[in-house]
């Protein structure tokens, strides 16, 4: 009988010690996730998605937008070369009077007057220049 | 971060690293194309008055050449490709239209 009753009395301590409180078990589980290392990989990836996604957008809209200024580009091309026949043939034309003009032609000479008076002066020797002053 | 983690962040970063590089050599490529567009706006604008001044030297050069009879004038109109009707009254002249050649 003796003996009996000591084992009960050691045995109720242990019964304490293996169910603490609820309490003091959150309290230690919170306790031993601050204390665990976190990895650095989860922020990283995030930023990195955020700075790629960013940097690809802006790069498809510039793409975009160099498609249109090339889209613009080649349509401006045939008045482009409209304007350059026009200059040519300006530059040809006024160079010729020019020379009529200095060959001694009165009538070129009144248009070359003329144009002198209105600004527009002509360089039959470097390719024939006018250009109107405004 | 594991060696898989490490790998996956360092893709990233060198795909946006050549995000970043296409990014500005664009930018530099469509600040090339925007000047060359606004160069050539600049040159028709000019070419379109310069027009008004061509057409106004074909019709004076037509009128003094058909009121003078001078050779010298219709033969420079012809060389650019400009013909005018004699037969037409000194008024109508003004209506000198140049022949662009081809």
């Amino acid at each position: 009988m003796q003996s009996v009753i000591t084992m009960r009395d050691a045995r109720a301590p242990d019964t304490v010690l293996a169910a603490p409180p609820p309490k003091e078990a959150t309290t230690r589980a919170v306790a031993a996730n601050a204390a665990r290392p976190r990895g650095a990989f989860a922020p990283m990836l995030l930023c990195s998605l955020a700075v790629l996604a960013w940097l690809a957008f802006q790069a498809w809209q510039l793409d975009a937008e160099r498609q249109a200024l090339q889209a613009a580009r080649v349509a401006l091309q045939p008045t482009l070369d409209n304007a350059a026949k026009l200059r040519s043939s300006l530059d040809a034309l006024a160079a010729d009077t020019q020379r009529l003009a200095d060959s001694g032609n009165p009538n070129a000479k009144v248009l070359v007057e003329e144009l002198r008076k209105r600004g527009i002066t002509i360089n039959a020797a470097g390719g024939a220049n006018a250009t109107p002053a405004r | 971060m594991n060696k898989i983690e490490h790998g996956i962040v360092t893709s990233l970063a060198g795909l946006a690293l050549l995000a970043a590089a296409t990014g500005i050599g664009l930018n530099l490529h469509n600040g090339r194309l925007r000047a060359e567009l606004g160069q050539g706006q600049q040159y028709v604008q000019q070419s379109v008055q310069l027009e008004g001044l061509y057409r106004e030297m074909v019709r004076a050069l037509a009128e003094l050449s058909a009121r003078h009879s001078d050779e010298a004038l219709r033969s420079l109109l012809q060389r650019h490709g400009i013909t005018y009707n004699l037969s037409a009254a000194p008024a109508a002249n003004a209506a000198a239209v140049p022949a662009r050649k081809p």
